[in-house]
């Protein structure tokens, strides 16, 4: 090997079934903290990340999993084409052991592809748990390619697995073995591998010849595309193919792709009875009891109900006195910043704009901690993937199915994420329409908001249960809406779909905080920059320009800063969206948080806080909620109203952007905002007049 | 082996849906567009396999296959025929 050949890092891809364990195992390479859950279709697209051993560099790329080369959604063809177009120099193909007749299937089209591959053989300690034992040694040799077991968990196996890249990259390893299609089949691969072969394509697309003809002859879209484009003889190739596809389905009576397939489980069964023995079951299905229990037809959906109605609970009381702490320390700062800096702008931009506004939102973190402590649980015990099949039932009467649900789950926690799980969705109509519903399903972002209104405006005892309507409204809204639109744009039949349920787990305490810390210091970062800048342009907005002293002569101390906050732009905008206001029962002051929100939800938070700030002409300390609750302005109603509002319309400029880059044209993102605020403003109408109409 | 007559009659071939539950059945025909015949055999439903219904009423399905569970909704669950392993 030539020194400039030693100086480039070596490419690696993880690779792999779905939930097998290779984002725990890029975790474990690079010592990234990339999101890890029991379900699968976590990862939807490629992460990139570096790892140093023994003198080498490592370029590690984590793809989202995939059952075979030939991908049946968005996120399977990332990992396809990143194989095949972008050549690693090894493929580390990633398998539970726990389910390994399932996993090694994939591992045979790396073999038939014939490139340098590693199967690191992930979970031995599950496969072991149901007492199984692996012969790795045996298996090495049936398949002809390194076979390394190991715990992506806690590392077992690390070591070895690094050492078998860096060989099989220099030697540049490939597998030893050929399997075998049978006698059936093997001539026509012979024939159109033949072809390939004087058409000289090998060298032109450096793929095994080998493979390509398998895939030919199992009708694989991506390479007759491929083929099509790069070479003019394609027609006449692929004709042959198409005879060679109807000789198969005559003598054999299916047609070739199940054939194929059939022959690579007959290579995995072969395999797996010499190599692996059961020594003993155990006793208990513990998933299959937990299954007959969450998935039963009449408990399930209670279930649901109940285990979301706690974890709001949960975020509500639990997070109430640790945030009672935060507010009475941000209090503290405010006044003393206030008697340490002299009145004037800087004064008023720190404890008015920075720390009314960033500490407001601050105030919230034990909150939006628990509440992702609760989305983790729910991720890593597996039940993630039950609630698609709890609901699938309902979901069909809204032209969606079970598997909709997940994105739609995972948006309580952050939308944009959701967006992206969306990829996992086969079907382009039902894709959409869960795209454009997902960011009814409330965010931790909008928590914030819920729980300062809340907080505000009902006993401890209602506000939990205000806020968990909320989000249940959210989610009967993106049933509506989905409703509307599989009858409208997106109309046609739901597509059937299979999918894979994980056995469940009992999450780890170090996953739970690793998952609830990363996502709630996400928070606190975006507190200290994308708010930290809001709150300043917002207060700059709210405090310039300031009032002519002939204006402002006359005035009380009350009434001054409500004057210069009207004479502001932030108060000349809003003032002439007061007719939209209105009927609403909001006032300039939330119209300015609304806004502001367009960026980001906490933002609304944010802006309240500078403005109720601002807004206390006699310096007294008081929280933002007791502000809030001496405004006349405000009553349950009006909270409620408000609450409604910020949960309907639009998202957050991440959203957006995301949405733009999901659907790669902004028709979808502008629909988004459109239909997000017609329907954010009527149904805060009916809420807010129907309430008054009722005597609220 | 032809002519032994004690073997009970070949049970007709039905569909996945209408499977008994926790009875084992062997699939024997993939019907239904080629891309989702491809789908199926790669998530396991290849002729011959070994599936069981374990759960499930009147809206997707819980079968295992391959020693792990999968749900499968039920227009798939139409399309995989089976029959009952004796
Ligand atoms: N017991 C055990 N659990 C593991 C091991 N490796 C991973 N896990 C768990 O398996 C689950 C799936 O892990 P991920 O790393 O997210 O799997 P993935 O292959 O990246 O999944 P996708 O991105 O959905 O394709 C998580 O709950 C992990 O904690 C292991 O070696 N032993
Ligand atoms: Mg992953």
């Amino acid at each position: 090997m030539s020194i400039s050949e030693q100086d480039q890092p070596i490419v690696v891809a993880l690779a792999g079934n779905p939930n097998s364990g290779k984002t725990t195992v890029f975790n474990s390479l690079t010592g990234a903290r990339q999101h890890v859950g029991n379900y699968p279709g976590v990862t939807v697209e490629r992460k990139e990340g570096h790892a140093d051993f023994d003198g080498h560099e490592l370029h590690v790329v984590d793809l989202p999993g995939t059952y075979s080369l030939t991908p049946y959604s968005l996120e399977e063809l990332v990992a396809r084409n990143f194989v095949i177009d972008e050549r690693p120099d090894v493929v580390v193909d990633v398998v539970d052991a726990s389910n390994l007749e399932r996993n090694l299937y994939l591992a045979t089209q790396f073999i038939e592809l014939d490139i340098p591959v590693i199967i690191a053989l992930n979970m031995i300690d599950m496969a072991e748990a149901q007492g199984l034992r692996i012969d790795a040694e045996l298996l090495t040799q049936l398949f002809g390619v390194p076979i390394i077991p190991m715990v992506a968990t806690t590392g077992f196996g690390k070591r070895e697995l690094l050492e078998a890249m860096v060989e099989v990259t220099a030697e540049r390893t490939k597998p030893r073995v050929t399997i075998s299609f049978g006698s059936e089949l093997e001539p026509h691969i012979a024939s159109v591998t033949e072809k390939l072969d004087d058409i000289g394509l090998d060298d032109q697309m450096g793929i095994s010849p080998r493979w390509l003809a398998i895939k030919l002859l199992e009708d694989d879209a991506e390479v007759v595309k491929d083929l099509r484009e790069r070479i003019p003889e394609a027609e006449e190739l692929l004709e042959g193919v198409a005879r060679a596809r109807r000789h198969i389905k005559e003598i054999l009576g299916e047609d070739p792709e199940i054939a194929i397939g059939d022959r690579r489980y007959g290579f995995i069964a072969g395999a797996c009875r010499r190599a692996v023995v059961t020594v003993k079951r155990p006793k208990v299905d513990i998933t299959g009891l937990i299954d007959d229990i969450v998935t039963n037809r009449i408990v399930g959906i209670p279930i649901f109900l109940l285990l979301m109605w706690l974890m709001f609970e949960m975020v509500f009381t639990l997070g109430e006195p640790p945030m009672g702490w935060i507010e009475a320390g941000f209090e503290w700062l405010g006044a003393v910043a206030a008697a340490w800096l002299p009145p004037g702008e800087l004064q008023s931009l720190i404890v008015d704009g920075i720390i009314g506004g960033v500490g407001g939102v601050l105030v919230f973190i034990p909150n939006i901690l628990l509440l992702f402590l609760a989305i983790a649980f729910i991720e890593d015990t597996g039940y993630m993937a039950r609630t698609a099949f709890v609901v699938d039932r309902l979901m069909h009467y809204i032209g969606l199915h079970g598997k909709s649900f997940i994105p739609m789950l995972i948006g309580f926690g952050c939308t944009v994420p959701a967006v992206m799980a969306t990829r996992t969705i086969d079907d382009e109509k039902n894709r959409l329409t869960t795209m454009l519903v997902a960011p009814l399903m409330s965010c931790s972002a909008r928590l914030p908001v819920y729980l300062l209104l809340a907080g505000a405006f009902f006993a401890p005892e209602i506000a939990g249960k205000v806020i968990f309507g909320i989000y249940l409204l959210g989610v009967l809204l993106a049933i509506l809406v989905a409703l509307v639109l599989r009858k409208s744009l997106f109309s046609g039949e739901t597509t059937p779909f299979v999918m894979e349920l994980p056995p469940y787990r009992l999450p780890t305490l170090h996953g739970l905080l690793v998952h609830t810390w990363e996502r709630t210091w996400l928070y606190i970062k975006k507190a200290g920059t994308i708010i930290l800048v809001a709150s300043i342009i917002v207060w700059f907005a709210l405090t310039h320009p300031a009032p002519p002293p002939e204006l402002s002569a006359g005035d009380s101390p009350e009434q001054a800063p409500v004057h210069a906050a009207a004479y502001s732009y932030a108060g000349r905008i809003s003032k002439t969206l007061e007719p939209l206001l209105r009927p609403l029962g909001f006032d300039w002051k939330i119209g300015t948080s609304l806004i502001a929100g367009f960026a980001a939800k906490e933002i609304v938070v944010a802006t309240m806080g500078t403005v109720y700030s601002l807004d206390e002409a006699d310096e007294q300390d008081q929280g933002l909620r007791e502000a809030l609750q001496s405004d006349p302005q405000f009553d349950p109603l009006v909270a409620v109203t408000l609450m409604v509002f910020v949960l309907i319309y639009v998202p957050c400029l991440a959203v957006i952007a995301v949405v733009r880059k999901e659907t790669n044209s902004w028709k979808w993102p502008l629909f988004l905002i459109g239909y997000t605020c017609a329907l954010a403003w009527i149904v805060s109408f009916i809420v807010y007049q129907g309430g008054r109409l009722l005597g609220f | 082996m032809f002519g032994r007559t004690d073997l009970p009659p070949l049970q007709p071939a039905l569909p996945l849906v209408s499977a008994a539950p926790g009875r084992p059945h062997q699939v024997v025909e993939l019907t239904g567009g080629r891309g989702m015949c491809r789908h199926l055999t790669d998530m396991g439903f290849v002729p011959g396999a070994v599936v069981t219904v374990m759960g499930g009423h009147g809206g997707a399905l819980i079968v295992t296959v391959l020693d792990s569970r999968l749900m499968v909704s039920r227009g798939m669950a139409r399309r995989i025929m089976v029959r009952p392993l004796t």
